[in-house]
């Protein structure tokens, strides 16, 4: 015999179950890969102009590219168009680095009411601000281990 | 052939990113912080710069060749002063990329209003 506190969790539970959407895995990992993938030849295809155009070495050319992207994403975030684009194309914007400017952007901009030294440049890496820790942290424990090994080996 | 590897290598770290963020319900914090480490992690083996140079842009537009890049930084000054060069270093690759985000976006959120 159950408990009536029970049933009430059992019910309860079947609710739950039936709430929760189940995000549409196959179809956001294709989106996600289709965009990445379309995002890393456009910026193949900038490189390559760059190189022609301004006479460029292929390290020279990494930053031009990169920065380009990260133009285009603080616009597209101030325009307000990015994150109706991230809902519907997911990682395949976040994980190039279209995300960390995104990121950086829209918590400035979040923030624009408070002022521009409190609001737009103390909140600006509140997001960012992860990517910059965790960075830093495993770069340089990962780098004092590499000159540890090579003084030790020497 | 250049693009079609570029192509598969940018998709793939979005597939992984997205991934993650269907099954592991992991934010988008989550993943930028995830990947700079998993890409400071892979270039301490020298893997991710094999991964560059077979795909190009397709490795470094994600976010993981930003903790690659910061590796790179550290061990190339530090080739020259030791254990100080690896703080001395650290943002010499990445700075470019850095300081246009933070000049664009700080541009950007004093010029729009943001809506929504």
């Amino acid at each position: 015999m159950k408990s009536e506190e029970q049933i009430r969790k059992e019910r309860f539970e079947e609710r739950r179950k039936r709430m929760i959407i189940k995000p549409p895995r196959i179809k956001n990992a294709v989106t996600a890969f289709v965009t990445g993938g379309l995002l890393a030849v456009a910026a193949q295809l900038l490189f390559n102009r760059y190189i022609v155009w301004f006479n460029l070495t292929e390290r020279e050319a990494v930053n031009p590219v990169v920065a380009t992207f990260i133009l285009g994403a603080c616009i597209l975030t101030g325009a307000g168009v990015f994150s109706r684009i991230s809902e519907k194309w997911g990682a395949g914007v976040i994980v190039p680095i279209t995300g960390f400017a995104n990121s950086v952007t829209s918590s400035a901009m979040e923030a624009r009411a408070e002022g521009v030294v409190y609001g737009i440049a103390g909140n600006m890496f509140r997001i960012a601000g992860v990517v910059l820790v965790f960075g830093v942290a495993s770069a340089y424990l990962v780098s004092f281990i590499r000159v540890l090994i090579e003084t030790l080996i020497n | 052939m250049e693009y079609l590897a570029a192509f598969a290598v940018g998709g793939l770290f979005c597939l992984i990113g997205q991934l993650f963020m269907d099954i592991g319900r992991w934010s988008p914090a989550h993943i930028m912080g995830g990947f700079v480490v998993g890409g400071a992690l892979l270039d301490g083996f020298h893997l991710y710069d094999r991964l560059i140079d077979f795909s190009g842009m397709g490795a470094i537009l994600p976010i993981s060749s930003f903790g690659h890049f910061l590796v790179h930084g550290a061990m190339a000054e530090s080739d020259r002063y030791g254990f100080l060069g690896i703080g001395m270093g650290i943002f010499e690759v990445t700075s470019a990329g850095v300081s246009s985000a933070i000049l664009f976006g700080f541009l950007t959120a004093l010029v729009f209003k943001p809506r929504g």
